[in-house]
């Protein structure tokens, strides 16, 4: 059994996660950052993207996060995010559909002010990846 | 001395009404449990992004447009009521204490106004409206950004140099405290890096900058979120406070006109039966 540390993915609806867990993979601003138990102190912004983490039994959970942040100390991690959708939460039909008019909008944009658009397009992106189902 | 049918048709009405008020005060009452548990939901955010805050305040990420308080005073309030009336003295209470607090100025504040009721009642005022939404119609988490973001660049563009937030607090269903807070510039707890000493240890991805500069706006919108529960719940329990009192003195006019009512028909009973009396012994005579 290795090590493990407190995890908590809380978002203002709700506390969607707490419990232990023996590492967290999670989108950071710079790349992904992974964490195991004694990781030094930090606080970094995260990106739209998918969390990972394997928690007590061994279990694997997966999120996918509307960016967000993480404060990692020894023994506790602690995951802000606007939402987090698990799996069974998110409708792949319905985030197919999204994910195509959000492309397609984007590919209208040509450059110029398209932070919305592709955020929309990574957003749709990361809840297929959550829900094992890729892009179209 | 109103007729007996006047008086049947009072007390008819006031059973509906009675009918009306007490459904509105179960309603009132199942949606507190509801705002309540939204309300208890937020907290666990509320703990963990104040503590962020306090560990970058610490570690020296200092400086941001948010943070830095300025000397002019173009004021701002953000005001949130509810979006109807029978809540008893809710919306004139919070309208009040905005206006309180835009009294403390010379000039007039600009006014952010969430809740349909504080538009209504604030018209008429010499405050300028910039900016107003309904309560309802939007999930809380949505109309918070919008707010915030509304409010937010007004605050960057130099349109204003401090936002007040005037809210109710939740206190308990019985009491609810209209509450005014300094939302912009941030304000930070002073004492509040001494509690945390070993944290000048923390690393920062990409920088401490970089950080404060994502967690500040989202500081700002969360406690907009929160305080629209609070507000949301205190107008629940203020509408169940009415409801009831009104349901209760309805119950106590329909008591009294009954009474009424019933003497009426007695004294006309009475005196039909004197004048069969008064008859049966004329012909008797």
């Amino acid at each position: 059994m290795p090590a493990t540390f407190a995890l908590a993915v809380i978002t203002p609806a709700e506390v969607k996660f707490e419990g232990t867990a023996e590492i967290v993979i999670a989108p950071g601003a710079a790349g992904d950052i992974g964490a195991l138990a004694n990781h030094a102190p930090m606080l970094t912004t995260l990106r739209i993207g998918v969390l990972r983490a394997t928690v007590e039994g061994a279990r694997r959970i997966e999120y996918a996060i509307n960016a967000g942040f993480m404060q990692v100390l020894p023994d506790k991690v602690l995951v802000l995010t606007d939402l987090a959708l698990s799996s069974s939460e998110i409708d792949v039909e319905k985030t197919r559909a999204e994910l195509r008019t959000a492309e397609e909008s984007l590919a209208g944009k040509r450059g110029a002010d398209d932070i919305a658009e592709r955020e929309a397009v990574t957003w749709a992106n990361a809840k297929l990846e959550a829900a094992h189902r890729p892009g179209v | 001395m109103p007729t007996l049918r006047q008086l049947r048709d009072r007390v008819k009405s006031l059973k509906n009404t009675q009918q009306i008020t007490r459904a509105m005060k179960m309603v009132a009452g199942a949606r507190i449990r509801r705002a309540e548990l939204a309300m208890k939901a937020a907290r666990p955010y509320a703990t963990a992004i104040g503590e962020m805050n306090r560990e970058l305040a610490s570690s020296g990420g200092g400086s941001h447009p948010l943070l830095t308080e300025r000397s002019s005073d173009k004021r701002a309030i953000l005001l949130m009521t509810a979006d109807k009336g029978l809540c008893g003295a809710f919306n004139s209470n919070l309208v009040r204490a905005a206006l309180q607090v835009a009294s403390q100025s010379s000039s007039p504040s600009s006014l952010y106004l969430v809740g349909i009721k504080g538009r209504i009642q604030l018209r008429k005022t010499q405050h300028p409206v910039a900016q107003a939404w309904p309560l309802q119609g939007k999930p809380f988490v949505e109309l918070a950004a919008e707010i915030a973001g509304a409010v937010t660049g007004d605050f960057l563009a130099g349109k204003v140099d401090q936002v007040t937030l005037v809210s109710s607090r939740f206190v308990s269903t019985i009491v609810q405290r209209p509450t005014p807070l300094q939302l912009l510039p941030i304000k930070r707890d002073p004492d509040a890096p001494a509690k945390s000493a070993s944290t000048n240890s923390f690393e920062f991805e990409p920088d401490p900058g970089a950080v404060l500069a994502a967690l500040l706006p989202k500081y700002v919108e969360f406690t907009i979120f929160q305080a629209l529960l609070e507000t949301q719940a205190s107008e629940f329990a203020a509408k169940l406070l009415a409801m009831s009192n009104a349901t209760d003195n309805a119950g106590k006019l329909i008591d009294d006109l009954t009474l009424v009512m019933n003497k009426t028909r007695q004294a006309a009973i009475t005196k039909e039966i004197l004048e069969i009396v008064g008859g049966a012994e004329a012909l008797k005579g």
